[in-house]
């Protein structure tokens, strides 16, 4: 059972980081957030009819969301960073 | 709550394994990718990720699925943190090139062959850079 909760959790963090490569990529709106977490709620409705264990797919879905935002901050941080880098020269 | 059933190591070692290769080659995609994001895009991971050829791939509760899962994630985080070790290490590549793609002029004796072809785009900004106008 732990390989499986790993196994969903894994997959939730590729499927939200890709979700917010995409989302920087594309210059998309937030709406097109909306339409991967659309799609992550389907991926995990499927994990949930793979794996029959209740808890399994809302991991999947948690992962999907921390990763999403911990991308948004970190290419936040980074912008920060440069923008303050540009300023000191 | 269901038991899942126990799979073997092999099997379990051959779908971390296959994980690990899908994970790898979809962050390379994306890396690589000519064009803007599609909806074609979207519905080939969904395939990837968690569509029912996986599903159908690794039978319903087994670990199987668990396996893949956890490959996927060292496979496709593996190629991010290999991207960050190399561009550490390098002399020519600076953090900034996640944002915006900036490194150092080649030097007079270098060159990048044009087979090679190069990303078109950083790892994470927004928008496809466009190569400035020519001014004759």
């Amino acid at each position: 059972m732990l390989i499986v909760v790993a196994g969903a959790v894994g997959s939730g963090l590729v499927w939200g980081w890709l979700s917010g490569l995409w989302r920087s990529a594309s210059n998309a709106s937030w709406c097109s957030s909306a339409a991967f977490l659309a799609v992550a709620l389907l991926i995990a409705l499927e994990i949930y009819l793979f794996a029959g264990l209740w808890f399994v797919p809302l991991l999947f879905f948690f992962a999907f969301v921390a990763a999403l935002l911990f991308h948004f901050l970190w290419r936040c941080g980074l912008r920060r960073g440069l923008t303050a880098a540009d300023h000191s020269h | 709550m269901t038991s899942s059933q126990a799979a073997s190591l092999l099997q379990l070692l051959g779908a971390g394994g296959f994980g690990m290769i899908v994970g790898w080659y979809v962050y390379y995609i994306n890396r690589y990718r000519k064009g803007d994001v599609q909806f074609s895009d979207l519905v080939t991971v969904i395939g990837i990720i968690g569509g029912g050829a996986v599903l159908a791939l690794f039978p319903a509760r087994t670990d199987l699925f668990g396996a893949y899962g956890i490959g996927l994630f060292i496979g496709f985080f593996g190629y991010l943190l290999t991207l960050m070790l190399l561009v550490r290490i390098s002399k020519n590549f600076t953090v900034e090139w996640f944002l915006d793609g900036r490194r150092h002029k080649l030097a007079d004796h270098e060159y990048i062959p044009e087979e090679n072809g190069r990303p078109i785009r950083p790892p994470m900004e927004p928008s496809v850079q466009k190569p400035s106008p020519k001014v004759n």
